[in-house]
Order: structure tokens, then sequence, then C-alpha cells
């Protein structure tokens, strides 16, 4: 499935400021390995342990929030994920 | 019963329709909890003292340090090394000597977070830390008290308004504390921006006005000057308040 990416401010660090990228997949892990091919660092950026995400990090498709333990979530053809960085601090 | 001084001192807002002498009593009989008197929790107290909520206790572990001082707007460098509940509370009386307010040097626990909720109407997250947001969240739960959750990071910040039983909590929203963590930048403007939006919810929750930010996250973008927002929805398996939690 081809899917858009939007890439929030801090993750753009690593998509040469790209805000919108494109890539592929069946589910929204797949989509994130391929997203780490073409742009390397941002899988270790986003995730920890065996490949969960990091607490502060949230994956939305058309903007529903997909949780974190969801990474299996299938995509389809043409969905638009959103990566949101949670600011912790107060 | 709203005083002649209460008619004058919140004159202004008790002309907006839908509010009035109503809303405003509303407030006045209000219990609000600010937990944490750093970036967020000092311009919500400001504005929850400003607007006339009736009690408000301030909560927080920490002193005044002159690294707080470019957004805790309640401490001042005279304040360095005071208890910051103390350094709030004493500008807050004097900003409104009308309302009480009860400064409490504490840190909150598991031990003692229902105690310092206890029967109150709303909790203001002004935390700076996802553990002791977990910790009022699942008393909040408990308690079927709401909780504003505020966060920023920089010029980035996001709210959103948990009812307990009705929008997802915090534990829904935030499976985990993030792994990687460190002293994080912030300009001023961005905690205040984001408490005066928790402090707009309280206000509206308390006097049961206007469309709540409730199973919505605002996410703001100062440096793009970009506001959006993102739908949630409950996770059945959240250990707070999944359902086998509140059954």
């Amino acid at each position: 499935m081809n899917v858009k990416i939007h890439i929030n401010w801090y993750l753009q660090q690593f998509t040469n400021g790209q805000m919108v990228v494109e890539t592929v997949g069946q589910d929204v892990g797949e989509c994130l390995e391929n997203l780490e091919v073409q742009f390397p660092g941002i899988k270790e950026e986003l995730c920890v342990g065996q490949g969960e995400l990091d607490g502060p990090y949230q994956i939305y498709i058309k903007s529903t929030n997909l949780y974190t333990t969801r990474l299996d979530k299938p995509v389809k053809e043409n969905d638009e994920l959103a990566i949101q960085f949670i600011g912790g601090g107060g | 019963m709203l005083t002649q001084s209460d008619l004058t001192r919140y004159g202004r807002q008790i002309l907006y329709p839908g509010f009035g002498q109503e809303g405003q009593e509303k407030l006045k009989c209000s219990h609000v909890i600010v937990a944490g008197l750093g970036g967020l929790g000092t311009p919500a107290s400001i504005y929850l003292a400003c607007a006339g909520t009736g009690h408000i206790t301030l909560v927080d572990c920490d002193r005044v340090e002159l690294s707080n001082l470019n957004r805790q707007i309640l401490h001042w460098e005279e304040d360095i090394g005071e208890k910051k509940p103390f350094s709030a509370a004493r500008k807050l009386a004097k900003l409104n000597p009308s309302i009480k307010i009860t400064p409490l040097f504490e840190r909150i626990t598991e031990d003692n977070v229902r105690d310092i909720i206890g029967g109150a109407n709303v909790v203001i997250d002004g935390m700076d830390n996802f553990e002791t947001r977990f910790v009022l969240n699942s008393a909040c739960v408990t308690e079927k008290i709401p909780f504003i959750h505020g966060g920023i990071y920089g010029l980035f910040g996001e709210v959103t308004t948990i009812i307990p039983g009705k929008t997802p909590c915090f534990s829904c929203i935030f499976p985990a504390a993030p792994e990687k963590k460190g002293t994080f930048p912030v300009f001023g403007v961005t905690p205040a921006l984001i408490a005066i939006l928790q402090v707009t919810e309280v206000i509206k929750l308390l006097a049961n006005l206007g469309n709540l930010l409730t199973n919505k996250m605002l996410y703001i973008n100062g440096e793009k000057m970009e506001f959006s927002i993102a739908n949630l929805t409950k996770r059945p398996e959240c250990k707070v308040c999944g359902a086998s939690k509140l059954q």
C-alpha cells in the first residue's frame, strides 16, 4: 500500500526537513521499517525495546489515534499517517 | 451567593451569554487542584484566581530556582529558594483576596494522591514528568475527577480534557512513559499558552458552557503557528480505565 506520512517537527531532522513523505507497507510497522530505509535513524528515534513506539510519539491514521501497541494495524492504499511528538514538559 | 464585590469584579465575564451569575456562582463554589507550579501551573493558577475559582489547591515539591524564572511567572528573583506553593500562594492572595488558596509542599505519590485531590472538581496537569501524571490520572479515574492535560516542549504543546468514564484517560493515550529523557527546552510563552487553554477548559467545564476538548488532542506548533486536532478513542485494554476497570 502507498501511504503518506506527515512528519512532526522533531523528526524532520531525519527527513531533510520534509514535512510529508511517501512510503509503502501493509501495516504501520512495515511502513516504519520502510521509512527507516529511506531515512536512516528515524526508527531508532521513534522506537525502543522490541520496536515499540517510544512514549512521546503517537501515530494517527486519518487523524484517528492508533495506540502504540498496535503497530500491526493494517493500512489502506493512499492512507495518510501522522506521527506526533508529545511534549512531556510543564 | 455572589457579593456586590463579586458582581463588580467578575462583571465582564458575568456578561457572557450562557455564563452569567449562575456560572460565576459555580466557579465560586468550585475547588481546583493545580498539580505542579512550574511553567503550566503558575499561569494557570493566575487565571483561575482572576476568574474567581472559589478554592485553589497548589501542589509542588520543589523550591524556586533561577532557571525557573523564564516561564514560571508567579516566582520572582526574590523567591529563589522558597517553596513554590507558598511563593505562588502569596501573590495569588494579593491578586484575589476573596478566594481560598491552599498551598501544599508535597510530592504527589500513589500514597497521598487521593488525599490531595479528593473532593476537588477538576485537576489541572501542570506536571513536568509522565510518572506523576500517571499517578494523578489513575486517582482522577478512581475519584471520577476531570483531568486537564497539558504538555510542552520548546515552542510545541498539547492539550486534552479527560473526563473519567467518558473519554480516553491519560494512560489510554500514553501507555508508557518515554524512555528517552533529559532537560527539555522551553520558551515561557509555550506553557503560558497551553495553561490558558487548560483554564479555558476548566471554566467551561465548571460552568457547563460550550464544547470541551474531549476525545481530541489539540496540538500547537508555535514555530509555524499551526493548531491541529486529532481524534482520540478509548483503549479497551487500558490498565487504568479499560473495560475491566470501570465496571
